[in-house]
């Protein structure tokens, strides 16, 4: 298998390609800059590229992650933007904090009921303060309107 | 959407008023009440530029004299663009209004393939605010008339360097007029921003530099300035000569007002035009605007209107000629 | 003394304006400590309070909300690896390892004590050397920006643990991603590949929050138990005095960094973030044990709380002798002025001499309220990291939104957070620290922007070698430069002497 090292500048490389292709069309004076920084950016990724294929990797990149522990969380934080989106910040958050909360609870103790009504209670008191105190107005969602 | 709900209204009233038995007098067919909760004022630039200082100084008048509360928000981004293209998204129901800066809004949609906006669809409720930009040198330059300054542009193209505010801003416009109006060729240092601009210039690392009038008035003394961009003399600087006093025919200036989205109802106009105007025609505040450097406008929605399409048909034959 | 000094000093005795001062510092240092919410939000939100107030007083409180923000950045940096403000980004390279080693208080007394002392610093200079400063701010022209940026990139020589090619790289990302927007000169849309909200650019604080706490918050996930429950948090006696009593014995550290946080204030654009960096850099440069920097020493914390507290004062000097606001809080306090009327310049010292000396004293008071606070606060504060992590974990994640969101507003930020979060992630794992990339997207603007005016410069001067290479100010800070870069190279010849010399 590839190492992480080779991965990366793989993955940088191509990154390059598609930057470097969309200065293509820009105006001398906006795409100078950009350019150097991507011929450098290649440069290097061409250095971790070789260094890589020389020197072992010592540590694979994800060594000791639980699959069963970081999916599900980084799943939960996408869903959690995605439902903000329709139904705006207060439902989400109580929805989000509360599975959330239960979900990383590794004693087993936390009731629903308990979960639920602290996640309603932080989800509200920051509302409370942003909406009031610093007059940041959190998004409501496309279904209520925003 | 709209239209629904204006019959609904109109419906709604006059059965009032035939349950009732009697005319309302002061009440017409169709008027909607509002508004009736907080109005959202949204200023697409960072807190602390001059649009923002200006809504500030506009919110407590505006909660006054509207009823309700006024909710400053900044959506700063894309020189105003983001904040412009989220307006436009919005529903027009008279609860979200966004400051507006001509020439921005007319530059951007030209300029840009994809500003996510059109000038067309922001609906302006009034101008209230200018400051007309002015050119000016180095106290110890050797250009001391506007003529001079020409004649050197002229004789020496692209050698005199001159420092503003942005690429394709009121700013670079008013330069790219002045050389198609004279023929004299100068280089044009664009900074991000009015500071950085007035610094570079006051360190002298450019030979002249265009600004708002509020900077020319604060820095006045450390420079001596050629023309300003107003139609009239301006006032809080009676000595400098327009443009077009001195025979170059040109306006040039940044103005600002606020808009709301397109379809708005245009009873709703009405109230915020009838709210800022009177604010704008207050003795006090256009005393204390005076004095800062800014000039003071009153002009309502359709009047704005037709002065952006004017701008409009200008600078898109400076735009032309520019990208020819 | 003169006159307008003494009737500063008693102008700032009085309690009600002592009082609202103090609010000010609160007020600023629970905003700062939000990420998100920046001290120049809050002090936009008071300006209309401010026109029925008296001149001094509204100053006095507008000062002290951003001498508390500056530093309540530092407490989500010590505790949640998240910097609350960009200035905080060096106090999380050593404050949260301090904190993981369950001494939070530590860092949160260190953050208090050189805050205060470095804002102090920073508001003599500002008092007593205004003038000649600021005449030095002027003469940084384009090419000056272009090389201080370029010195500033030679940090990534400190910054990169473990790799030199990965650091560069993270940096280079960096200056790659500042390019997305619309571009400063010419007026492209640049790499906003269709999305019209992207000509805005990525907002600093919403790529920080993605980068440094959203990896933090999978990283207390994703281990079976995860390490955070190992790590709680004790509260100790005799914390604050032995962190003093050690803090004393390096007045060097802290004076120096304070002098380097005044001056990157002074030149107008460059702001608390880059103070804090460079400060940090030159503390592990100039330490006999460099390798512990990043392992959690107070050191690291002192160096940057220290500078970024007096970059507050310096960032006011081109403002109050020029009338150019060097930074956004400091164009809200000359908003603020303009509304009274006042005119900053050499008037503010000559025709509204009371009010200015009342207002920059004010400054120094204020950031010895805002140590005390910091001081009694640490050990309450301290103590939210014993929260278990399945409470902890939501929760950051959840502010991380809102403060993503508050900054401009707008849902885009938010998702673009949360997209740099799950990158900074895998990069994390692929061995890219956040630091690089973090400067190289501070940098890449002030750069690009002294890179390509100067080059229009040399155009019309027509020589682009005048332009770059014979200036003053250019000159010193190329050499700085490739001292810089070439110090790793030097120090390590040094240290092979060393063990040569050892062994034999």
């Amino acid at each position: 298998m590839l190492n992480k090292d080779t991965i990366s500048a793989i993955v940088l490389l191509a990154v390059s390609g598609i930057f470097w292709r969309q200065s293509s069309n820009l105006t001398e004076l906006g795409a100078f800059f950009p350019k150097v920084i991507i011929v450098v950016l290649v440069a290097l990724s061409i250095i971790l590229l070789i260094q890589s294929f020389i020197k072992e990797d010592p540590q694979p990149a994800f060594a000791g992650v639980e699959a069963r522990k970081i999916l599900p969380a980084i799943l939960g934080i996408i869903s959690y933007i995605g439902i903000m989106l329709a139904v705006g910040f207060v439902i989400s958050s109580i929805l989000f904090l509360a599975v959330m909360f239960k979900f990383l609870d590794n004693s087993g103790k936390l009731g629903y009921i308990k979960s639920v009504s602290f996640a309603f209670a932080v989800t509200v008191a920051f509302y409370g303060v942003f909406y009031y105190g610093f007059k940041v107005p959190l998004p409501v969602g496309i279904l209520f309107g925003g | 959407m709209n239209k629904k709900l204006f019959v609904i209204g109109a419906v709604f009233l006059l059965s009032l008023t035939l349950l009732v038995g009697c005319g309302g007098q002061d009440k017409q067919a169709g008027t909607i009440d509002y508004p009736t909760k907080p109005i959202k004022y949204v200023i697409p630039f960072e807190p602390g530029g001059q649009s923002d200082l200006e809504a500030r100084r506009q919110q407590r008048p505006l909660e006054q004299i509207l009823g309700t509360s006024i909710v400053i928000e900044n959506k700063a981004g894309g020189g105003g663009a983001v904040g412009w293209a989220e307006l436009v998204n919005k529903k027009p129901d008279g609860y979200y209004m966004t400051g507006i800066n001509i020439p921005h809004i007319i530059l951007q949609p030209l300029a840009r393939e994809n500003a996510g906006y059109q000038t067309d669809q922001i609906i302006t409720v009034a101008l209230f605010q200018a400051t007309p930009i002015g050119l000016a040198v180095h106290p110890d330059s050797p250009y001391n008339t506007l003529d001079e300054f020409i004649e050197a542009g002229k004789k020496n193209p692209g050698k005199i360097t001159v420092s503003g505010s942005g690429t394709l801003s009121g700013h670079d416009i008013a330069l790219m007029q002045l050389e198609d109006i004279t023929g004299a060729k100068y280089q044009y240092i664009p900074a991000q921003g009015a500071a950085p601009s007035i610094q570079s210039f006051l360190g002298k690392h450019v030979d002249a530099i265009l600004a708002n009038s509020n900077d020319l008035v604060q820095h006045q003394d450390k420079m001596k300035i050629l023309a300003i961009g107003s139609g009239e003399t301006f006032e809080p600087l009676p000595e400098v000569k327009t443009f077009k006093e001195l025979g170059i025919d040109m306006i040039a200036s940044i103005d600002r007002g606020v808009a709301v989205p397109p379809n708005t109802d245009p009873q709703i106009i009405e109230t915020l035009e009838k709210a800022f105007l009177e604010i704008a025609n207050d003795q006090d505040i256009q005393a204390q605007m005076l004095k800062e450097g800014f000039m003071p406008l009153a002009m309502g929605s359709e009047e704005s209107k037709q002065y952006i399409n004017e701008m409009k048909k200008e600078y898109s034959v400076i735009l032309e000629k520019v990208k020819k | 003394m003169s006159p307008d000094i003494i009737a500063a000093l008693l102008n700032n005795i009085n309690p009600v304006y002592f009082l609202m001062m103090a609010l000010g510092v609160g007020f600023g240092i629970i905003v700062g400590a939000l990420p998100g919410l920046t001290a120049t939000m809050a002090m936009a939100l008071l300006v209309p309070f401010t026109f029925t107030m008296e001149p001094a007083p509204a100053l006095m409180i507008l000062g002290g909300i951003y001498v508390g923000a500056m530093y309540g950045g530092c407490i989500a940096a010590i505790l949640v690896n998240t910097p609350g403000t960009p200035s905080a980004i060096a106090t999380t390279f050593d404050g949260f390892p301090l904190t993981k080693k369950g001494k939070a208080e530590h860092a949160l007394v260190t953050a208090a004590i050189s805050s205060g002392v470095g804002g102090v610093i920073g508001a003599v200079i500002l008092l007593l050397l205004s003038p000649p400063l600021a005449s030095v701010a002027l003469k940084f022209g384009p090419p000056e920006y272009f090389w201080m940026a370029i010195f500033g990139l030679t940090i990534i020589a400190t910054l990169a643990s473990g790799s030199l090619v990965k650091g560069l790289i993270g940096g280079a990302i960096g200056l790659l991603l500042s390019q997305i927007g619309i571009s400063p000169i010419g007026g492209d849309m640049r790499f906003t590949f269709g999305f019209y909200q992207l000509q805005a650019g990525l907002a600093l604080i919403v790529v920080l929050i993605g980068f440094f706490c959203i990896p933090e918050v999978l990283g207390m996930v994703e281990k079976k138990i995860s390490h955070i429950d190992k790590i709680n948090f004790k509260p100790q006696k005799g914390v604050a005095k032995g962190v003093i009593l050690e803090l004393i014995k390096k007045p060097v550290l802290l004076i120096r960094s304070a002098i380097i946080g005044a001056f990157v204030g002074i030149v107008p654009g460059a702001g608390g973030n880059i103070a804090g960096l460079l400060s940090y850099n030159e503390a592990v440069r100039w330490s006999k044990n460099p390798k512990e920097f990043g392992t959690g020493i107070i050191d690291g914390v002192a160096a940057s709380e220290s500078s970024n507290n007096s970059e507050v004062g310096g960032s006011l000097v081109p403002l109050m002798t020029l009338g150019i606001p060097g930074a956004a809080p400091a164009a809200i306090l000359l908003g603020a002025m303009m509304l009274q009327g006042i005119r900053p310049g050499p008037e503010l010292y000559t025709n509204y001499a009371d009010i200015t000396y009342t207002f920059l004293i004010s400054l120094i008071i204020a950031n010895v309220i805002m140590g005390v606070f910091g001081f009694y606060g640490s050990r309450h504060v301290a103590k939210v990291i014993n929260l278990p992590a399945n409470y902890l974990a939501p929760m950051i994640v959840f502010m991380t939104v809102i403060g993503s969101y508050a900054i401009r507003n707008n849902m885009t930020d938010v998702l673009i957070m949360v997209l740099f979060g799950l990158i900074g992630y895998a990069l994390n794992k692929a061995g890219f620290h956040p630091g690089p990339i973090v400067l190289g997207l501070i940098l890449g603007p002030i750069a690009e922007d002294g890179l390509v005016q100067s080059m229009l410069m040399g155009q019309s001067a027509g020589s682009m070698w005048v332009v770059f290479f014979t200036r003053p100010i250019s000159l010193i800070l190329i050499a700085l430069s490739l001292l810089s870069a070439g110090w790793p190279i030097v120090s390590s010849l040094r240290n092979r002497k060393k063990e040569a010399d050892a062994n034999a």
